[in-house]
């Protein structure tokens, strides 16, 4: 059997022909932005909260997004599952899309408890593991 | 880490008790709903201890069971009851009539809630005494808060009997 000698002139050739996979990484993590009301502010008991959540390199680059809210009595509740909103809040609240992201807009079922302190926390993490500061 | 977002929830003012002039109470809960406390008993008139029947429901009317043990103790003179003489407000250092009299009666209010408050049953108790006009004279009204370990804040406001 004849060895056939390839250069490596003739292999780099051969390889931009058929083409190299292209990766696209995302590098940019999730970003919370918009946040309403004012963080730090008094709310009514019906009154809604929400925020941004956006990736510069696509909506379609989330692995996960979770939102949680935790009460004055320590309590910490599951908002969003990142699949769906879950009890207390899946009457009212809503995900709309939005360029690059969602717009949460989150109501408690039976309000939030008055004379009390909510706090938001939301987990979003990107494919290639960034998450949201 | 990810950054929390906190707002502050307005207390509002909603609910009432017995409808006594005496008192009335303003219970926000961590029940289901998020509004009404996570567990009930009886309601009791809070000036004469007599349970409260609710037409709506045709049965007693719900309370919430701290509220109505703090409201129970307010009603009580020390002394009068014989299971506990401690038990119950002494307002006998209290002179209506006497500059000091709102700082007496709170000390007196806070005095006869001591016990829940050793016992881990309420915290961040907080009691005001104001005067204000009524029947040509001048009168108290006391304004009592607290909270208990599951986080339900809870607002009594009343007048001691004559």
């Amino acid at each position: 059997m004849p060895t056939v000698l390839i250069s490596n002139e003739e292999l780099e050739s051969e390889i931009l022909q058929y083409g190299a996979i292209s990766l696209a990484v995302a590098n940019n993590a999730p970003a919370v932005s918009n946040v309403t009301p004012t963080a730090s502010s008094t709310i009514s008991a019906t009154q809604a909260v929400g925020c941004d959540i956006t990736d510069a390199d696509g909506s379609g680059t989330f692995r996960r997004i979770i939102l949680t809210l935790t009460l004055s009595s320590g309590v910490t509740e599951l908002v969003h599952s990142g699949t769906a909103f879950v009890y207390p809040y899946a009457t009212s609240s809503a995900r709309t899309s939005i360029t690059d992201g969602y717009r949460y807009s989150i109501v408690r079922d039976g309000g939030w408890p008055r004379g009390s302190q909510i706090t938001l926390t939301p987990y979003a993490i990107d494919t290639s593991g960034d998450e949201a500061a | 880490m990810p950054t929390t977002y906190t707002w502050l929830v307005a207390s509002g003012a909603t609910g009432s008790s017995a409808g006594s002039p005496g008192a009335s109470l303003d219970a926000y809960g961590t029940g289901a709903d998020g509004r009404t406390p996570y567990a009930f008993s009886r309601q009791m008139e809070p000036m004469t201890g007599d349970a409260v029947f609710d037409e709506s429901r045709r049965s007693w009317a719900l309370g919430a069971p701290l509220a109505e043990r703090v409201l129970r103790c307010l009603r009580v003179e020390r002394g009068q009851a014989l299971r506990d003489p401690s038990y119950g407000v002494d307002w006998s250092p209290v002179e209506n009539a006497r500059t000091n009299a709102p700082i007496a009666a709170r000390q007196a209010i806070t005095g006869a809630l001591k016990r829940f408050v050793d016992r881990g049953q309420l915290t961040d108790l907080a009691v005001e005494v104001s005067v204000v006009p009524a029947a040509g004279a001048q009168a108290f009204l006391f304004k009592v808060s607290f909270r208990d370990p599951k986080g339900t804040v809870y607002k009594l406001t009343g007048r001691p009997r004559a």
